[in-house]
């Protein structure tokens, strides 16, 4: 069940995670730590896409790790090979995975619900498989090296403080566009079309090219999060970009509430919180991802955000009925 | 025409345990219309404490096998408790959700008890090999193929003449959402988890005798059978082993002639391929809308 | 006699080895109520998908305003005029009722603040206005039955499939409700309405069509179709009001 908020709620909402982007790097000072928070930004717009299509539109996608990974492969190997000036690959990435989006979604976009999810799967699974196998290409399960300095003209982003000056606004630019889009014309569409596909035909709503579009969006958004992650590392291995890394994208963003604006932003706070909490103990990272993921589908479907919302309005009527 | 019937060999031994998984797919799928990504975990998990049993005890090689059978049966009952039963709304979308985490789960637990250890049964006859027109087939193989007969056998008489199975049988053909709680009421849903759990614990077995086995090894294995289930459509058993084993065998022959690197992804073409072209896949046993 | 803006020509469907429609014609003209009645099974509801653009039939065409629209998708058939209503309410959940009336106007690219007005102001017509801002599973049946129709109304059709709008509502609702689809076709709109209830069909409409086992048994004025000893037999049981 998705939810948008009044402009103005909106605009609150995108203040505050302005305002917290702004003072983190005061915050936390150093070059670790402005490395994390280049994580939190690429989570964010990783989180902020997957919305889209699962949120806004209903249609649960794992396939954002593996648009991910491509979008870091495609600009690292761009970047590495010196095809083309190095802000190029950085553009690339995510039109090249919204290309691919497209291509995906074209057949999987006609199945309903659950078979959609499974082909989302398996190309998820292919590109997972292909980075790892594709080893001249790619650098195989060793990873992609050489991967240069990011260089937007005269901007040398060589340090992680500086890429944080450039994936914070991008991933607060990210999450105002999803936010414009759930309240727009074609937000209010998809979201329609999630929970009654003859209703909103019959309306008029043009749902499998909606749908492919904001499957192509959230592709996109993908895509220049891995862009970001890509030279922000400094080099690139298949291992984030698999099954699990789909499953953990998809469990943080149903625990934190899908659907909404905020979700995305606690989703990604959450990831933070367990990359660092679960720093030593990565194999206990799993099982916590699992029972989660277990308890969360089946008590909590609306996430953090959602039941919060849920409560307050739940309020409001009672108030109103009054 | 030795290498092919190398390859062939190789194929049938993999195809035998994907058609092992798939029919789990199939199984509970008719029992609840969902998916249980469990499943390849479950192999996993028989896999490894089959070996782990072994190498503790040494108790011969029958009581090993039924015992990790029963307890994959036990497994896919917790499952069903777990996914099903104490869901608030047991729709198939929930409950595939519900199993994804638990798949993820079960693997981390393995993952913590094992440490990364790789586990061996011994063949069930030893090191039994034959000859066959200068490849090497090991008895092994033959073995897990007469586990898929059994299984696709049990299954076929089950569902034919057992009441259960006859209600199993009727709800493939019943496209009511409704019935998947009305299952788990009468336990049906938990009777498919329990075989499904069952036939991936034969599997397990049957693939720890071939070659070590750790944790790591259910995903990619349940991924697979999941595309075998696909492509012989789901829902039908006979379209389980025959997806089985032509991935498995697809899957040898694309590794020997094409390309050994790339064999994974044939599966996950196979599967794409099916969800575009014909979801019902081969044997088609439940319509499955398009939008 | 104006012009048929919906018309449907030898339609026939099969499912399965079961002939559903069978060489089915009929017209529904600008400004007027054409009723559908007919025994339950008779195919009413495939008809009515048919019209809209949900099933494809193996025979013959659906025409708007004189278009072919047969190949058409459904979304598209919207945009060109066909407004429809369900027999099983298909309301937006989660949203709230303006929402809910907003997305019929989608095929039409105003501005968000027009399609807010317009919402309001079909909201207005069927007075449940001051519901705007609830969430539409908050409604009761019948609040929630007159969302659609609003919905259906802010896209501006020019013909309109009314899917058994009275059922579940009580008889004063009813009467109101025929008070409505009267006005509707006050404004040129063309209505095909299908319904069970017998007595508000005759009241209301100005053509009846009556479909039995798949085809038109037969069609004309209301008073002449109620005194017809096939239909009687066939449908209306024992002579009756």
């Amino acid at each position: 069940m998705s939810s948008v908020g009044e402009p103005r709620e909106r605009l609150l909402v995108l203040a505050l995670v302005a305002l917290g982007l702004l003072i983190a790097p005061f915050l936390f000072e150093g070059d670790y730590e402005h490395g994390l928070l280049v994580g939190f930004c690429v989570n964010l717009l990783l989180l902020t896409g997957l919305n889209l299509i699962n949120g806004y539109a209903g249609q649960v996608s794992l396939a954002q790790a593996g648009f991910y990974g491509l979008g870091a492969y495609v600009a690292g190997i761009l970047g590495a090979r010196a095809i083309g000036p190095v802000w190029l690959s950085f553009v690339a990435a995510p039109l090249a995975v919204a290309a691919v989006s497209v291509v995906v979604g074209l057949p999987s976009l006609r199945l309903r619900g659950l078979y959609f999810t499974m082909a989302s799967l398996g190309a998820g699974v292919v590109l997972f498989l292909l980075f790892g196998r594709a080893v001249s290409l790619t650098g195989g399960p060793n990873g992609l090296l050489g991967v240069p300095i990011l260089e937007l003209g005269p901007l040398v982003l060589d340090t992680p403080t500086r890429i944080y000056w450039l994936a914070a606004p991008l991933a607060l630019l990210g999450l105002a566009f999803a936010g414009w889009f759930a309240a727009s014309r074609w937000g209010l569409a998809i979201r329609a079309a999630a929970t009654s596909e003859p209703a909103a035909a019959a309306a008029g709503v043009p749902i499998f090219r909606l749908r492919l579009l904001t499957f192509t969006l959230s592709g996109a958004f993908a895509g220049l999060a891995g862009a970001l992650e890509v030279y922000e590392n400094g080099f690139v291995s298949p291992e984030p970009f698999g099954f699990f890394a789909a499953v953990t994208l998809l469990v943080v963003l149903t625990l934190a509430g899908v659907g909404t604006l905020l979700g995305p932003v606690v989703g990604a706070g959450l990831l933070f919180a367990f990359d660092e909490l679960l720093a030593d103990a990565s194999d206990v990272r799993p099982l916590i991802i699992g029972l989660l993921f277990l308890i969360t589908v089946q008590a909590l479907p609306h996430g953090l955000v959602g039941t919060v919302a849920d409560w307050r309005r739940g309020r409001r009527e009672a108030r109103e009925r009054r | 025409m030795t290498d092919f019937l190398q390859l062939t060999f190789s194929g049938l031994t993999t195809g035998a345990a994907y058609a092992l998984v798939a029919l789990g797919f199939a199984i509970v799928f008719r029992g609840t219309r969902a998916i249980n990504f469990a499943q390849g975990e479950y192999v996993m998990l028989a896999g490894v404490t089959a070996g782990a049993l072994h190498q503790w005890a040494h108790p011969p090689l029958a009581v090993v096998v039924l015992a990790v059978v029963l307890m994959g049966a036990l497994c896919g009952v917790a499952t069903e408790v777990v996914c099903v039963r104490f869901t608030r709304r047991p729709d198939p979308n929930t409950i595939t959700l519900a199993t994804i985490g638990l798949g993820v789960a079960i693997k981390a637990v393995v993952l913590l008890a094992t440490d990364r250890q790789a586990y061996t049964l011994p063949g069930f006859s030893g090191d039994a090999t034959l000859h066959v027109g200068g490849a090497v087939l090991e008895a092994q193989a033959l073995w897990n193929c007469a586990l898929v007969a059994v299984a696709a056998g049990a299954l076929a008489a089950f569902l034919r003449w057992a009441p259960l199975g006859v209600a199993l049988r009727a709800s493939a053909d019943d496209g009511e959402m409704a019935a998947a709680s009305g299952f788990s009421r009468n336990g049906a849903a938990a009777w498919s988890f329990a075989l499904a759990g069952a036939l991936a614990a034969a599997a397990g077995a049957g693939l720890a005798a071939v070659s070590p086995v750790n944790y790591d090894f259910g995903t990619l294995l349940g991924l697979k059978g999941f595309a075998a289930a696909m492509l012989g459509g789901l829902g039908s058993m006979p379209g389980a082993v025959a997806g089985g084993f032509a991935i498995g065998l697809t899957e040898a022959w694309f590794a020997g002639y094409v390309s050994s690197t790339y064999a994974d992804v044939v599966a996950f073409g196979v599967l794409l391929i099916v969800l575009f072209t014909r979801p019902t896949g081969l044997f088609a046993a439940v319509r499955v809308e398009r939008v | 006699m104006s012009e048929p803006l919906l018309e449907l020509s030898g339609v026939g469907k099969r499912y399965g080895g079961v002939q559903v429609l069978r060489d089915v014609s009929l017209r529904a003209r600008a400004g007027t109520v054409t009723a559908l009645i007919g025994p339950n099974g008779a195919g009413k509801s495939t008809l009515a998908n048919v019209a809209s653009g949900i099933v494809q039939p193996d025979a013959g065409t659906v025409a708007l305003a004189g278009r072919d629209v047969t190949r058409l998708p459904t979304w598209r058939r919207a945009a060109l005029g066909l407004g429809r209503t369900f027999q099983n309410l298909e309301l937006f959940e989660g949203l709230t009722v303006l929402e809910n009336v907003m997305v019929g106007a989608h095929a039409h690219g105003l501005s968000r603040r027009a399609r807010r007005e317009a919402g309001l102001a079909a909201l207005e017509r069927f007075s449940i206005a001051h519901l705007a801002h609830r969430r539409v599973e908050s409604l009761s049946f019948g609040e929630a039955k007159l969302v659609e129709p609003a919905r259906m109304l802010v896209g501006e059709p020019r013909v309109a499939i009314l899917d058994e709008p009275a059922a579940g509502l009580p008889p004063a609702s009813a009467d109101e409700l025929a008070g409505r689809i009267a006005a509707l076709t006050a404004s040129g709109l063309a209505v095909l309405l299908i319904e069970h209830n017998v007595p508000l069909v005759m009241d209301l409409s100005d053509h009846v069509v009556v479909l039995v086992g798949g085809a038109v048994l037969t069609e004309g004025p209301p008073a002449r179709v109620r005194e017809d000893p096939r239909v009687i037999d066939a449908y209306l049981g024992v002579a009756d009001e």
